[in-house]
């Protein structure tokens, strides 16, 4: 008898359901292969999501959003942990591949055939019309995304309204909950339905641990079973792969399988991201962050290194950033629908790596470097300026060993010109790179230019982790294209090969 | 948790909210602290968890710590316990800032877990405000800000 709770065979085994492992399994389930898809987190309907972060958090976020960097200045890792992956608590913002990312990748690391233009602009097309792609609407904007498009025009900043994948928004604020009308077009809304429409099997609360390797290639993988309360193995199981594996789990899980399948080398270096941070401010008239697409306008400045966004959260997260404790604290928590956020992603120089702790678990080392540090605070210094400048009675830049609160222009210049350290500015890190690099070197890459291990046969890696530098904007659409692109180029080869 | 830290859990963070006037005012039986505070500790990672208990007694141990006082925290009073959790967020330790920080992101989600309270905050959704004129709003107290001193090359930094 089997001493597995769970059992399985496909063509495909996919693991991971953000928007690699959804889109390889769009792909392939399109070209006729079985899959089965494994998924660490549950299966949740956006309408079974709460509302209340302290459950809703805990059901879709790893860890609450506690996993951290090490080191003397841990900066917290945002990513999803549920059918759907990040992309089903993001904001759905789309950004198609840089033209100097793509040179860079194309003359340094061999990547020309993967991130080809033409090839690009024809899955890019394919990608935006399914999941329904636009620039957010003014009528969902809502008052902190206005409030930043009047800031930029005020100051002559480079604003426009965000591009995302969801042209059904209804302004409900809940990008971060599930979004309750299904307007995102997460890939648990997406490319997940269409794959399991076509056949695939997916597995969620499925764990996996390692890939199963026999004579130099991949033919399946183990895991456990977690329970759905307490997230504790309940159980094994196994599911062996015909064709190959596809390992999808994102930049810090997916290090932590192939190392864990005892495969070494370049495996878990140039981890890379884009942390950011975020500043709140109280208006004279109310804003209502509970309004409107959670992020509905941008400040890109990628040659400054940074990209301002609007950024509505829920409350709870709002409140944590307001200062103070007590009857202050209170008396600005009772004029809450007055106060705006906005954040800075920086696109920070700093290499890390994620390598295995004792339980097996990842561990990622990443500390921002002197330059980083600066970036993020002449990104915070403009994002206080805009607020002031749109009426802003007190900004709060969350800044250590600076004041909490900032009124005018002379406080803000007085920010500028302190010098700050690493441990002054609260970090919180979503788009994560590097860790498996694709490139045409075996000795500086873990995966070829088609996202194939260089030793393991039939073993891909398929999200950020091939991603040899970070990009400058957010990742969803460049990953989602890239391992369309793979994913395609896989079928054809396994097409002729048969 | 043992019921003593379940108890000492819902005192610190009961002291970043204590019941007062305005109108977002937490009151009494309104929030469960302790639940909050132990669901909070299961789902963090590891390391997170023994943080959040480590914040704990950094709290109970904050008169000392602040005042140089041996009075416990349970004893000082409600505005008192404030202004000592108020000293650990600005901290000049960084460690004590973050682990001070950590439970106050404990507190708002214990506060907004409750209905009640999240009503009174007026904080989600309300149509009206999402599609508004692009007017300039009433003039504030705050100068304007110089456009010609802002210190990046706004043209030039699009992509």
């Amino acid at each position: 008898m089997s001493h597995f709770l769970f059992e399985d065979e496909a063509e495909h085994v996919i693991v991971g359901t953000g928007a690699g492992g959804a889109t390889a399994a769009r792909v392939l389930s399109d070209a006729g292969r079985s899959l089965v898809l494994l998924e660490e987190g549950p299966n949740l309907r956006p309408d079974q999501r709460p509302t209340d972060l302290l459950t809703g958090m805990a059901q879709a976020v790893r860890d609450m959003g506690s996993q951290t960097t090490t080191g003397a200045t841990p900066i917290p890792l945002l990513q999803g942990r549920l059918v759907g992956g990040s992309t089903a608590i993001n904001s759905g913002i789309i950004w198609r591949l840089p033209e100097d990312v793509i040179d860079h990748w194309s003359r340094e690391h061999g990547l020309g055939d993967l991130v080809e233009r033409a090839a690009l602009e024809r899955i890019y097309e394919v990608i935006e019309r399914e999941l329904e792609v636009a620039e957010t609407g003014e009528d969902v904007l809502g008052g902190n995304g206005h409030l930043m498009a009047r800031a930029c025009e005020k100051l002559g900043l480079p604003g426009k309204p965000i591009t995302r994948n969801a042209r059904r928004c209804q302004g409900r604020a809940h990008c971060l909950q599930g979004c309750p009308s299904e307007a995102r077009q997460s890939m648990d809304v997406s490319y997940i339905p269409m794959a399991v429409a076509r056949g695939a099997r997916l597995h969620a609360l499925s764990r996996v641990e390692r890939v199963l390797l026999e004579g130099g290639r991949a033919v399946g993988v183990e895991g456990d079973v977690l329970d759905a309360d307490t997230r504790r193995p309940r159980g094994r199981f196994r599911v062996r792969a015909t064709r190959g594996v596809i390992v999808a789990g994102g930049a810090v899980h997916t290090p932590a399988v192939l190392l864990r399948s005892g495969l070494r080398g370049l495996v878990g270096h140039r981890f890379q991201a884009h942390p950011g941070a975020a500043v709140s401010a109280r208006f004279p008239e109310p804003v209502g962050m509970g309004t409107g697409a959670t992020q509905g306008y941008e400040v890109p400045m990628r040659t400054d290194g940074f990209k301002i966004e609007s950024l509505s959260l829920p409350p709870e997260m709002l409140a944590t950033r307001i200062p103070g404790a007590g009857k202050a604290w209170q008396e600005r928590l009772s004029a809450l629908d007055y106060y705006g956020q906005w954040a800075v992603q920086v696109r920070m120089k700093a290499h890390g790596r994620v390598t295995l702790g004792w339980g097996g678990g990842p561990i990622v080392r990443y500390e921002p470097l002197d330059d980083d540090v600066a970036r993020a605070q002449k990104a915070i210094g403009i994002i206080c300026r805009m607020m002031l400048a749109v009426g802003a009675t007190e900004v709060h830049p969350g800044i250590g060993h600076v004041p909490e609160t900032l009124r005018t222009i002379a406080d803000v210049e007085a920010f500028e010109r302190t010098r700050l350290r690493r441990s002054d500015i609260h970090f919180m890190a979503s788009h994560l790179f590097g860790t498996a690099c694709a490139g045409s070197d075996p000795t500086r890459s873990v995966v070829g230019p088609d996202l194939q291990h260089h030793q393991v046969r039939d073993l891909h890696v398929m999200d950020a982790s091939v991603f040899p530098t970070n990009l400058g904007v957010n990742p969803q659409h460049s990953i989602m294209a890239v391992v369309y692109r793979a994913a395609e180029r896989l079928a054809q080869a396994e097409r002729r090969a048969a | 948790m043992l019921t003593f830290e379940r108890r000492a859990a819902a005192t610190v963070l009961e002291a970043f909210a204590p019941f007062q006037e305005p109108a977002l005012a937490v009151r009494p039986g309104e929030v469960d602290w302790s639940r909050a505070f132990e669901s909070m500790a299961r789902a963090s990672s590891p390391l997170a968890a023994f943080g959040l208990r480590a914040a704990l007694w950094i709290a109970l141990a904050s008169p000392l710590l602040v005042f140089g006082s041996l009075r416990s925290f349970r004893s000082l009073e409600p505005a008192r316990r404030s202004e000592v959790i108020e000293r650990l967020l600005v901290h000049r330790f960084y460690i004590v800032r973050e682990l001070a920080l950590y439970l106050k992101l404990t507190a708002c989600m214990a506060i907004f877990s409750s209905p009640a309270v999240r009503a009174r905050s007026n904080y989600d959704r309300r149509p009206e405000l999402a599609a508004r004129p692009k007017s300039d709003p009433p003039e504030s107290g705050s100068p304007e800000p110089d456009r010609r001193r802002l210190p990046v090359a706004a043209a030039g930094g699009v992509l």
